[in-house]
């Protein structure tokens, strides 16, 4: 049964957070407590609902459910899984609730939630916003880690004065904050890599851009990358020789080459790199996030 | 819950509202009028019943209700106010969220200034009691849903809950904190929130009930707010603040969010839009509604006819011109006094076993049972301005009174003599005995009017002036713990003034 007066319609790309924020502002409700207390019905943090989909599960109650809105479209389309499953960084758990229903937890591994991020905004999309909805939100994409330019207009994400900490239990919409400090000023720390390395922070972008939204056949796995790698020793020859020949590539990977081998390579891209290092690499190997997703799925399907 | 159908219009304004577009259509003056009869069900067999059955058939008559056409001015007039109110509140436009998102309140300049929208304030409903006003707003209300619950519009998902219209009572003290606290309770019982709990606390402060009311009120769309007894906010010396408070209350909800406010009070209430309340003024853009006394018309007779056919007794008591004009006599054109008078002739017929009545059988029952009224009819009856303004529910404000007393620099009526000064001081004296203040006040301040104004010659514009010295003193003295036990009266007026003529405290 639905017990919310009023829930918001969902911006295309907006997180979970920003939808909740919106909520809290047109529920009327005097404290960010008495919001949090009708959507979860106890304390709960929020920091993880700029990522996790974890806190769907108590959408039953915020709305009901049509093909224009349900808990399946919100994961799928205002959180981290879809890209997170993509570069294995969410590993779906079974459990029983208290009923004694099934229900699929996603635990995200570590390196993908950072806690004390700023949230950040593209400005010129945050100017679009204005002028087609009368409010900016706050972006799915422009939080993930790694991407630091905006894969639509190539801007450099500006920082905000929010973090993730300071969200735990407390609503900042994107409206309020971005209306009282100026969009120019919020200048990133890491400015001087990103222009040294504009070119793969688009791609970068652009890639991670299609994870959020693409359903890939595969998600990144042993399997998925040996099937897709035919010839380890062609593949040994060009990635010393774009190595040696001193792409960016090696900078952004910060990969220590001594000790590489290519056998080794699926263990390195699952436990000791970031997803934004995975993609460059997959984009080396294969072209795009795009064609590996088709090759590889090919290959499993075949085998 | 049923579905939500949006039907489109052709009004250019109106599309792609949900809020406008949920609403029913607009009706017709004839459809209007149908909608708006109530006529219980009877049958000449109810002749038949027992006389304990027809005793309780009489309350028939109350709930007869026949529209005139000032409801159905009155409706068109609300129906403006809620469709033009919501066309600037399309809570799917940029431009709405721009003027009332979060953004908006945050910034200090920018969007939500950008562009001037006029409001349609809303309509002032005044007149005496026992007109009806309040209960034909309450039937022109009833044609509207009081709220609307969205789930979806145009296959998108839009769940929003719409509260289409809220009638309260403005508190007796005025107080802000009892109307809003009202009007979060009222909010709470429709949309199922605890925006009461959250807001109307004993540690809230009246600023933040304010900030909240106009937060709540437009996260939940409201239509019209619909605000009787607004005499209750006249500054009295009890509470000068307090309604002034309540009344900035008001008048922020249409500046700021655009929510019309229909007012419905008694004479008592011309005071508050006086010219320095101009922004009360314009919060009843749509003008004021003066609601007179039923003349003996034709318009009376066919009110008397419709309300003739819920007769109970077993005798039937055909309806003769001689009847119609005894009952507007008894009830000086209240419809409803005459349709108690009416109910009350009848329970007295059936009772005495005569099962019949007359012109006689209707004074008795009036000067027997409609005897709280009685001073109050006397008044009417006998047109005397003071005995009118002894009754501050009552006329005799016209308009054109209205205007003259309250205009900027009022020309004198027509026909005007120069009239001497004791004429004029006695006049001043009935006029603000009649607006509420006491002997001794008025002595004190029309003499400082007086003072002031040698030369003037209209016994109103002295009143005015009085009054305003009154209202100016009442404003500076915030702890007034004087005693005004004469300010408001009632029928005690009439015998206090009497007195004072006799005992030479007044003179003419």
């Amino acid at each position: 049964m639905v017990s919310l007066f009023q829930f918001p319609a969902p911006y295309p790309g907006e997180c979970l957070y920003s939808i909740l924020c919106r909520f809290h502002e047109r529920s009327g409700n005097r404290t960010d407590a008495a919001s949090i207390q009708q959507l979860f019905d106890k304390r709960t943090s929020l920091r993880n609902t700029i990522y996790s989909p974890a806190l769907i599960k108590n959408a039953g109650h915020w709305f009901e459910a049509s093909n224009h809105l349900n808990q399946d479209f919100l994961r799928a389309e205002h959180t981290m899984l879809p890209y997170a499953c993509s570069v294995g960084k969410c590993f779906p758990k079974q459990y029983k609730d208290e009923k004694g229903n099934p229900q699929i937890y996603y635990h995200f591994s570590r390196n993908i939630i950072h806690h004390s991020r700023k949230l950040r905004y593209c400005p010129i999309c945050v100017q679009q916003q204005r002028n087609l909805y009368g409010e900016p939100y706050w972006q799915t994409l422009a939080q993930i880690e790694g991407v630091d330019v905006c894969p639509l207009h190539g801007e450099i994400y500006r920082t905000s004065i929010i973090s993730t900490s300071d969200i735990a239990y407390h609503f900042y919409s994107a409206a309020s904050v971005l209306s009282t400090h100026g969009t120019a000023e919020d200048i990133p720390d890491n400015l001087a890599m990103i222009e040294a390395h504009y070119d793969d922070c688009i791609l970068v972008a652009k890639e991670s851009n299609w994870l959020l939204y693409h359903k890939c056949l595969t998600r990144f796995s042993k399997d998925s990358l040996n099937c897709c790698i035919k010839s380890m020793k062609t593949f040994d020859h060009n990635f010393l020789k774009y190595h040696v020949e001193e792409y960016n590539l090696s900078q952004v990977l910060h990969l220590n080459m001594s000790g590489w081998s290519s056998e080794n390579l699926p263990n390195i891209f699952l436990y000791c790199v970031e997803p934004y290092h995975y993609i460059c690499f997959i984009n080396f190997m294969f072209g795009s996030m795009d064609a590996f997703n088709k090759i590889a799925a090919n290959e499993l399907s075949a085998s | 819950m049923g579905k939500v159908i949006y039907q489109h219009t052709n009004e250019k304004s109106f599309q792609g509202n949900p809020l406008l577009e949920a609403l029913p259509p607009v009706m017709s003056t004839r459809e209007a009028a149908r909608k708006l009869i109530e006529q219980p069900d009877y049958s000449p067999d109810c002749r038949m019943a027992s006389p304990e059955e027809r005793l309780v058939m009489t309350q028939k008559v109350s709930r007869f209700y026949q529209p005139s056409l000032k409801d159905i001015n009155l409706l068109a007039d609300v129906d403006k106010c809620i469709r033009w109110g919501y066309s600037e509140r399309n809570p799917l436009s940029a431009d709405y969220r721009l003027r009332f998102g979060a953004g908006a309140v945050a910034r200090e300049e920018g969007y939500s200034y950008a562009r001037f929208i006029p409001t349609d304030g809303g309509v002032a409903v005044l007149g005496i009691s026992g007109l009806g006003k309040t209960s034909s707003m309450r039937k022109i209300l009833s044609l509207y849903p009081q709220i609307i619950t969205h789930r979806e519009y145009e296959n998108t998902h839009f769940q929003e809950t719409q509260v289409v219209w809220l009638h309260t009572d403005i508190p007796r003290d005025g107080s802000l904190k009892s109307l809003c606290s009202d009007f979060f309770y009222n909010i709470d019982r429709l949309c199922g929130t605890d925006f009461a709990r959250q807001y109307a606390g004993n540690r809230t402060k009246a600023n933040d009930m304010m900030e909240g009311l106009c937060k709540v009120a437009l996260n939940v769309h409201l239509g019209i707010w619909v605000l009787d007894e607004f005499q209750n906010l006249c500054p009295s010396s009890r509470s000068n603040r307090v309604s002034i408070d309540t009344l900035n209350t008001i008048v922020n909800l249409v500046n700021r969010i655009n929510v019309p406010i229909i007012m419905i009070g008694t004479p008592r209430a011309l005071p508050i839009f006086r010219k320095e309340l101009q922004q009360v003024k314009r919060a009843s853009s749509q003008g004021h509604d003066y609601w007179e006394r039923m003349e003996e018309d034709e318009e009376w007779e066919m009110f008397v006819r419709a309300m003739w056919r819920y007769q109970f007794t077993a005798i039937e008591v055909p309806l003769t011109d001689d009847l119609v004009h005894h009952i507007y006599e008894e009830s000086v054109g209240i419809p409803f006094l005459a349709t108690q008078l009416y109910k009350l002739v009848q329970e007295k017929a059936i009772l005495s076993g005569s099962e019949k009545f007359d012109e006689k059988d209707i004074h008795k029952i009036a000067n027997k049972k409609l005897g709280l009224a009685k001073p109050m009819v006397k008044a009417l009856k006998s047109g005397k301005d003071y005995d009118l303004k002894a009754f501050l529910d009552l006329g005799p404000f016209t308009l054109e009174d209205y205007q003259y007393v309250f205009a900027e620099n009022p020309a004198p009526p027509e026909n005007h003599q120069a009239p001497d000064k004791q004429s004029i001081q006695s006049k001043a004296f009935k006029t603000l005995i009649g607006m509420g203040l006491s002997p001794k006040e008025v002595k004190h301040f029309l003499n400082l009017a007086l003072a002031n104004h040698p030369d003037c010659q209209s016994d109103s514009i002295i009143a005015r002036e009085a009054y305003a010295e009154y209202l100016k003193k009442a404003e500076c003295n915030e702890d007034n713990t004087k005693e005004n036990d004469h300010e408001i009266k009632t029928a005690e007026v009439a015998i206090g003034y009497e007195e004072n003529l006799a005992n030479g405290t007044i003179g003419l």
